[in-house]
């Protein structure tokens, strides 16, 4: 049988069937599931996150730890649930209006994930009435918009705007990405946070929620 | 002095910069004469003026900018902004024969959803941005439907315009650049794979997904090797589009294994038929791997994206003597005429020493402006020398 402590190095190296095998064992074992997700699962998706801004990582290897992360995360949100234990964060996020492109958006949801939030995915081609509808019926505390084009990032002031309107502005810290987008750019339209990347975007919403 | 040598020379420990203006050619002043002194960092009195066109949507928002009405496409925009190209062989080097036939499979007021002739179902929507379509499925998923393409691949004649026999004389006579295509290694199957997909192939079945770069490789090379021994290409353009800002969507070490041996293979075909210049379109972060790509004999880049990480000068700093085309980005040309004329003189110094030829880091966006597009164009002939007559009095551009 794996040793528990060997739940980091299967995430970190994207063994999922080692990972659920370990998480498994671990909990019908007793371990806290609180103390798994805090001392082994968060800490290796934080060294993959590392090791993809240090370019020691790719895609792939980002990929298939977050789906290690997954699999095992799978087994212990029930518990978590039902101990109360609330996540590091809720987080709405979707591709804004007029823009179909989701694979920057996918990449930061699967390592906030892994980092510890709650994710709500609106999905592509997202208008600002569905973002600030999913913040005030889920109680997210973060939203993440994401663009790909030039043309389709003005959307991002639309929708901070109808967030203040909605009056759910001091609610959620909003976080803007995607290949144009640019630190000058979020703090223009009045974004609290900007990430260029996935791993980058977990730092970020730790930093602007004040945790980990 | 050609590729090879500047190549040497550099291997010596020659700058590039020192490279610049040496040796001169005994052609004439022709585009393709002009291409090749650029990229071969020799004297040239024009650059050639190249460019890399634009989105759908610019040319419709331009038109009520005053751009005219008769102005509809690539070809006409060329000839109306005065931008020069080159030619590229009619080849099906890997192309799906026969393709999947297109399906419509959902329309509603907003949205079209249909299976393209790669297998791909896609979703545009009818109201919004309509350059890039969202993926929805990708057909390639595992070996049996891999069947499915494989057979599609086969080499042959039919993969030669019908009239070869009459276009490559004409070619031998151009005065203009011509290019060959030279396949997709990773690009091509991303498309039909999908990117999440492919990135978890690389782990999931490397086996598959090396036998299907071999099988492309394969192709490519029976097919450039039917028209490389009839004309003597002045470069091969290969499409990849697997970089995103933070680096490429297969690692380095998948690259270096599976990736680099099939361009070696490519390439050294195409240098013994005298085609010294391999490019390849990666938009993104290429840095991670440009090793690759060189060890691979793909010696020029594009479109080089500065914004998300790949910055010309960074390039050559790093690789002298690595050949560039692209690299003005296009971030700074929307943000008005000083910022303009600050990334011209950025960049002016690179053109001056060669194997550069600066143009939109991509297509052409709809957020810059006419005015601003005119006067990127007028300092791109003022400044750097770029050739190409426009259609209108560029000396009141300003």
């Amino acid at each position: 049988m794996s040793n528990i402590t060997e739940l980091y190095d299967a995430i970190l190296t994207g063994n999922h069937k080692k990972a659920v095998e370990i998480t498994d064992t671990a909990l019908k074992g007793g371990q806290d599931p609180k103390e798994l997700v805090d001392k082994y699962m968060i800490p290796a998706m934080d060294e993959v996150g590392r090791r993809f801004e240090a370019n020691e990582y790719f895609v792939p290897e980002l990929l298939i730890a977050a789906r290690a992360m997954k699999g095992a995360l799978n087994l212990v949100r029930p518990l978590l649930l039902a101990q109360k234990v609330a996540p590091a964060g809720r987080v709405v996020i979707g591709t804004v209006k007029g823009d179909l492109h989701d694979i920057g958006k996918n990449l930061v949801a699967a390592m906030l994930e892994g980092g510890g939030f709650e994710i709500i995915d609106l999905g592509v081609d997202v208008s600002a009435e569905k973002f600030v509808a999913a913040i005030k019926e889920k109680g997210a505390n973060v939203v993440c918009l994401s663009a790909l084009l030039t043309t389709t990032m003005p959307g991002m002031k639309d929708i901070i705007k109808a967030i203040e309107t909605a009056g759910a502005r001091k609610q959620v810290k909003v976080m803007v990405g995607g290949a144009p987008v640019t630190k000058q750019y979020a703090d223009q339209i009045g974004a609290d946070g900007f990430s260029d990347n996935a791993s980058g975007a977990v730092t970020e919403a730790r930093r602007l929620l004040g945790v980990g | 002095m050609d590729y090879e040598e500047i190549q040497a020379e550099i291997q010596r420990g020659v700058d590039a910069k020192q490279l610049a203006g040496k040796g001169v050619t005994n052609g004439g002043p022709t585009l393709r004469d002009r291409w090749r002194r650029t990229m071969f960092y020799q004297h040239v009195d024009r650059i050639p003026n190249f460019e890399f066109g634009y989105w759908a949507e610019t040319l419709n928002v331009w038109h009520a900018q005053g751009l005219p009405p008769e102005v509809t496409d690539e070809a006409s925009a060329y000839a109306y902004f005065g931008i020069e190209n080159w030619k590229t062989a009619p080849v099906n080097l890997m192309g799906l024969m026969p393709g999947f036939d297109h399906l419509v499979i959902h329309e509603d007021a907003d949205y079209v959803t249909y299976r393209n002739s790669e297998g791909t179902t896609e979703r545009i929507n009818k109201q919004g941005d309509k350059s890039i379509p969202q993926h929805l499925d990708f057909h390639l998923k595992d070996r049996a439907t891999w069947e499915e393409y494989r057979w599609r691949l086969k080499p042959g004649p039919e993969r030669l315009p019908a009239n070869w026999a009459e276009l490559a004389p004409a070619y031998n006579r151009r005065d203009y650049p011509l290019a060959v295509g030279m396949g997709s290694m990773i690009g091509v199957p991303r498309n039909w794979i999908g990117f999440h997909n492919i990135a978890m192939m690389v782990y999931d079945d490397p086996e598959l997904l090396e036998e299907i770069v071999e099988t492309l490789c394969t192709l490519v090379c029976d097919t450039l090797g039917r028209i490389l021994p009839d004309v003597e290409f002045d470069f091969a353009t290969g499409w990849e589009d697997i970089c995103f800002n933070s680096g490429p969507i297969v690692g380095v070490e998948f690259m270096r294994r599976v990736v680099t041996p099939r361009y070696q293979r490519i390439t050294n075909l195409l240098r013994k038929h005298g085609c010294q210049v391999a490019w390849t379109d990666t938009d993104g972060n290429i840095l991670p791997i440009v090793d690759g790509f060189l060890a691979g004999g793909v010696n020029c880049m594009f479109p080089v994206e500065v914004h998300a990480g790949s910055d010309p000068l960074e390039l050559r700093r790093r690789w002298p003597g690595i050949l560039m085309q692209g690299g003005v980005c296009k971030m700074r040309i929307a943000e008005g005429k000083a910022a303009i004329r600050a990334e011209m003189e950025r960049l002016r110094p690179l053109v001056k020493e060669g194997g550069f030829l600066p143009g939109f880091d991509h297509r052409v966006p709809s957020n810059i402006t006419l005015a601003d597009y005119r006067y990127y164009l007028k300092l791109k002939r003022d400044l750097f020398g770029a050739g190409g007559v426009p259609q209108y009095d560029e000396s009141k551009v300003g």
